[in-house]
């Protein structure tokens, strides 16, 4: 990602000082110190989904337009883009709807990143278990 | 191969331009059938050429593997050119008829937003079915250059606030039917704290107009449906609609509320209606042209 916009407003981050942090609250209202105490419990929590719409972190955050709180949630362990809500929605159908250009923007290339890239050579098969690698002196 | 030029009820409904919203959601479409099918780019661009039959002109020039490529990676956003033959691609009934292009259906020509609005319109506009929200005054002759001049009167960007958030509603009207959509946005007071956070509830749909307005729409947050109601108050000698009055929910809540708690101190009959002017908000017509731009994003992206 080439740019981070919450650098820029890491500084107002002034913790969460809960004792049950929630992704999803946090998500919700744009909380990033309690979606990163959450986080730091069990990083787990990334594709937590609500019981009743089934929406994780990342669609509340593209549904309300929160572009700092999706490139923090894109960049952590595990963050999966392809969750489904109740409705079928992943995250990227919920930010179209909304109409952040920037988070658009950020998940199009981050899904992009999962895929190959037709320019790139073939990747070299797996080694079969049990091979040595060596190295030749030089 | 079957030229597109050959199909003259795809190409006369199909628009001149593309919004932001209908490439995105193209884009999207065409991603999803790659990750689904594992397909490359080329493969992919060598259907749309087989399907839509494009032939590169001066005017008209061919789409390639690379375009696609970097469409994808958001490195360029197609030209309108372009987009077409994409559009016309995912648009095909052949192409409409294959179970991976289901969503497609949403990008034609806003036909699905105007046949929910029109049915629903139909709903509320009988008498016999809604008399209670739609009341003509049936002495009064309307000539229809009036009722045109009191429709485009209407439209625009209203902005109110109360203690805690802001509120913004817009009306456009489509394509000069009495059919408008709408656009309710609220988000908290001071906001909009940096320019790539919105944290806004947004509520999209379509209104009826009538005495009361009637909004029907739904949250792109959790897809459910609200039904709002507007009181427009029109100057009569312009027919302009400056301001309108918008029925809460909380407000409503807080009326029904006070109604049941009424029930049980029966000596004091303090509410039992929604007080026009205690339990609405005020919403006055803008001329902020950065709301109004703002707004023109989501002119179209309804949530159906």
């Amino acid at each position: 990602m080439s740019q981070n916009p919450l650098k820029n407003v890491a500084g107002k981050d002034t913790g969460f000082d809960g004792l049950d942090p929630d992704i999803i609250r946090g998500a919700k209202n744009n909380d990033i110190s309690e979606v990163r105490a959450a986080l730091k419990i069990d990083w787990k929590v990334i594709t937590k989904r609500d019981l009743t719409f089934k929406m994780s972190a990342l669609h509340y955050a593209a549904a309300r337009g929160n572009s700092s709180m999706v490139s923090f949630l894109l960049e952590q362990k595990g963050a999966d883009i392809n969750l489904k809500d109740r409705w079928g929605r992943d995250p990227l159908d919920v930010a179209i709807l909304s109409g952040n250009q920037d988070i658009i923007d950020d998940m199009f290339k981050f899904r992009h990143g999962e895929e190959p890239d037709e320019n790139d050579p073939e990747p070299e098969p797996p080694l079969p278990s049990g091979d040595i690698i060596t190295l030749k002196p030089q | 191969m079957q030229n597109v030029s050959d199909k003259p009820d795809q190409t006369e409904s199909e628009p001149q331009f593309f919004s932001q919203f209908v490439k995105d959601s193209a884009l999207k479409i065409l991603i999803d059938y790659q990750r689904d099918t594992g397909r490359m780019w080329q493969k992919i661009r060598t259907e749309i050429i087989n399907v839509t039959g494009a032939e590169a002109t001066v005017h008209a020039p061919i789409i390639t593997r690379q375009d696609l490529e970097s469409w994808s990676k958001r490195k360029n956003i197609l030209g309108d050119e372009k987009f077409k033959w994409v559009f016309r691609f995912l648009t095909h009934p052949d192409t409409l008829a294959r179970p991976g292009f289901s969503k497609a259906h949403d990008l034609m020509d806003f036909g699905l937003i105007k046949r929910m609005g029109g049915a629903f319109q139909d709903f509320f506009d009988d008498h016999a079915m809604s008399g209670y929200i739609r009341r003509i005054p049936l002495s009064e002759d309307i000539d229809a250059e009036t009722v045109e001049r009191r429709m485009n009167g209407f439209e625009g960007c209203f902005t109110g606030s109360d203690k805690t958030q802001d509120y913004c509603l817009s009306l456009e009207r489509f394509r000069q039917t009495n059919f408008f959509i709408c656009h309710f946005f609220s988000w908290p007071i001071n906001g909009f704290g940096e320019i790539f956070d919105w944290d806004i509830d947004r509520f999209s749909g379509f209104c009826t107009i009538g005495n009361q307005i009637r909004l029907h729409t739904k949250a792109v947050m959790v897809s459910t449906v609200r039904d709002m109601y507007v009181v427009p108050k029109i100057d009569h000698s312009t027919d302009q609609v400056d301001t309108l009055n918008l029925i809460l929910h909380s407000l409503t809540y807080q009326a029904i509320e006070n109604v049941v708690f009424d029930k049980f101190e029966a000596a004091h009959k303090r509410l039992k209606y929604i007080d026009p002017t205690a339990h609405t908000l005020l919403l006055e017509r803008t001329t902020d042209s950065q709301l109004t731009e703002f707004i023109d994003q989501f002119r179209w992206n309804l949530v159906l």
